[in-house]
């Protein structure tokens, strides 16, 4: 499912240390993520998933009390150094949250948020991109004749959609996702996970779950964490069926803890 | 009869008779106020009344000039006040770290709010009045109804601007926004209806004053209407006072009217701030 080797990888993390204050909450991580896969993070809760991911836009920026250790290298930049433009950065790596959470404005608004900060268009384009963006996530010809509706009268599959699109509108090249499918019923996880697997061929895509079967799922490879250290990194099938160190074995048999 | 205190349907029929008892006895006076202007005022609101210079020392004629000059007020206090005010308020809620800096803001804001309305009039005739040299002026009577009704400004465009979910902001910065796009385009629009509450908090007051125009703007009679800011001008609120206090054989009804002018002037201001909340509450939700 995944090739074997990697040639340029996408992201590199390289012996990143993380501290909220005092709080080590990520140890030593070391961790080459490919280009257009999907890489799964699993792990117990607390042990550092989301801290991960939030390293790879500098979200963790806004918490105040933050250092960060190490390097992390997206495009063979590091994005740590004083002349990253974090503007840039975010971009180029776009977040979608646990909870589906669209601006409680129209649904065109929504997807066009991005586009019209970054003045990535004018009135007339605008509405180019926004039809691209909904068609990317596959919600354009349900909601093309509803698009000045509120964001909040959508189901919550098809907010989670919208969440997408509002960041494919801003042309990343990475998609984290943090939990995507945890506010959503069993259907609507299913369908948005075959929306990632139509996504990874332009994205890089990086998500948390807490979900086995959807790791096995969707992910081309899986990393495992534990107490914000990674345990085991490898191709998804390796690491279901022949995962070589038993905390793996045990956190993915559900004999954990 | 014990038995009966300790029954708990029983309880819950005292606490509410209680409760509603207490909500009745609010709506009550508001109520009487409102029937006895009304009552006693209607007969003399007309036309005239409501566009006409008064004559024959406020006995007759109109309460034009009143209106306007009162008009003029609200509008200086807020081109005033709520520029200022929403910065602040942004800086204090979007900007600033908690520090000894912004608890002493806090507190200045907090006692300025508690701060007598005749202490502000003494106050803007020191500083704007004299200091300055405005002179008894709608600018410097504007500026001290500001002063007055920052607080309240700051107050409530800080909770509206805190009650924006986190998330919203969030967001704003993973679509890569700067500080101020995200304030600007995730949170403000977010916070208006509360920030126009606030508006309309203070655009009462500064209609219903009397005190901190009393030296710093208000003509006792001046049946004419101002030219520049830097004229007096009357104002509702003192004209019903000079008329209840100060001009002997007024007929009360038109102490009633300029009460009901006044009244209903800071109503419709009211009903005009609920009918915008009404519709950005349909509209946006979280
Ligand atoms: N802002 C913060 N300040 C201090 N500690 C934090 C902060 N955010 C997270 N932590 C701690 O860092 C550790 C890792 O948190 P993180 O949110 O990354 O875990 P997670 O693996 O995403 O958990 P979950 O599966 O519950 O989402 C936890 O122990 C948490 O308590
Ligand atoms: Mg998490």
């Amino acid at each position: 499912m995944c090739r074997a080797d990697m040639v340029d990888p996408k992201i590199q993390i390289e012996n990143v240390n993380l501290y909220y204050g005092t709080f080590q909450a990520l140890k030593d991580v070391t961790l080459n993520i490919p280009e257009r896969e999907i890489t799964a993070i699993i792990g117990p809760s607390g042990c550092g998933k989301s801290t991960l991911l939030r390293c790879l836009n500098r979200m963790n920026d806004l918490v105040s009390g933050t250092k960060v250790k190490g390097r992390v290298m997206i495009d063979g930049k590091d994005i740590y150094h004083a002349s990253v433009d974090l503007v840039g950065l975010r971009k180029k790596v776009g977040m979608v949250f646990q909870r589906p959470n669209p601006f409680p404005i129209s649904i065109f608004d929504n997807v066009a948020y991005g586009p019209s900060i970054h003045h990535l268009a004018s009135k007339r384009q605008r509405s180019h991109i926004v039809e691209r963006a909904l068609s990317a996530v596959d919600l354009w010809e349900s909601l093309k004749d509803r698009l000045s509706d509120s964001a909040l009268s959508l189901s919550g599959e098809q907010q989670q959609r919208l969440c997408i699109a509002r960041l494919v509108a801003v042309e990343p090249d990475v998609l984290l996702m943090d939990e995507p499918c945890s506010a959503l019923d069993p259907i609507a996880t299913e369908r948005i996970e075959e929306l990632m697997r139509q996504l990874v061929k332009d994205y890089t895509i990086v998500i948390v779950t807490h979900n086995m079967q959807q790791a096995a799922r969707v992910s081309h490879r899986v990393a495992y964490f534990y107490l914000g250290e990674l345990i085991e990194f490898g191709p998804t099938e390796k690491i279901f069926t022949r995962p070589s160190r038993q905390e793996t074995e045990d956190y993915i048999t559900g004999r954990f803890g | 009869m014990i038995r009966l205190f300790k029954d708990p349907k029983f309880q819950e029929k005292v606490v509410f008779l209680f409760l509603f008892l207490a909500t009745l006895i609010i709506i009550v006076p508001v109520v009487l106020v409102i029937a006895l202007i009304v009552a006693r005022g209607s007969s003399v609101l007309s036309w005239e009344f409501l566009t006409a210079m008064p004559r024959m020392g406020m006995r007759a004629g109109g309460i034009f000039p009143a209106i306007v000059g009162t008009s003029y007020l609200v509008a200086g206090t807020l081109i005033f006040a709520l520029p200022i005010g929403i910065f602040s308020a942004i800086y204090l809620s979007e900007y600033s770290r908690r520090n000894a800096l912004t608890r002493l803001i806090e507190l200045a804001i907090v006692n300025l709010a508690g701060v007598p309305s005749v202490v502000y009039g003494l106050f803007g005739l020191g500083l704007f009045v004299l200091f300055l040299k405005f002179g008894a002026s709608i600018l410097a009577g504007s500026l001290t109804l500001g002063v007055m009704v920052l607080p309240v400004i700051v107050t409530a465009s800080r909770e509206a601007l805190q009650s924006v979910p986190k998330t919203f902001r969030e967001v704003s910065y993973s679509l890569g926004a700067t500080r101020w796009q995200t304030i600007r385009h995730a949170v403000l629009p977010h916070a208006l209806p509360g920030i126009l509450t606030g508006a309309v908090l203070s655009l009462s007051r500064a209609a219903g004053e009397t005190a901190p125009i009393l030296f710093t703007v208000a003509a006792f009679y001046l049946p004419r209407l101002p030219k520049s800011v830097f004229d007096q001008a009357m104002a509702l609120p003192y004209h019903l006072y000079v008329l209840s206090t100060q001009v002997p054989n007024v007929k009360l009804e038109l102490q009633y009217g300029t009460a009901l002018v006044l009244v209903g002037l800071v109503v419709i201001a009211n009903l005009v701030a609920a009918v915008i909340r009404g519709y950005f509450r349909v509209k946006k939700q979280w």
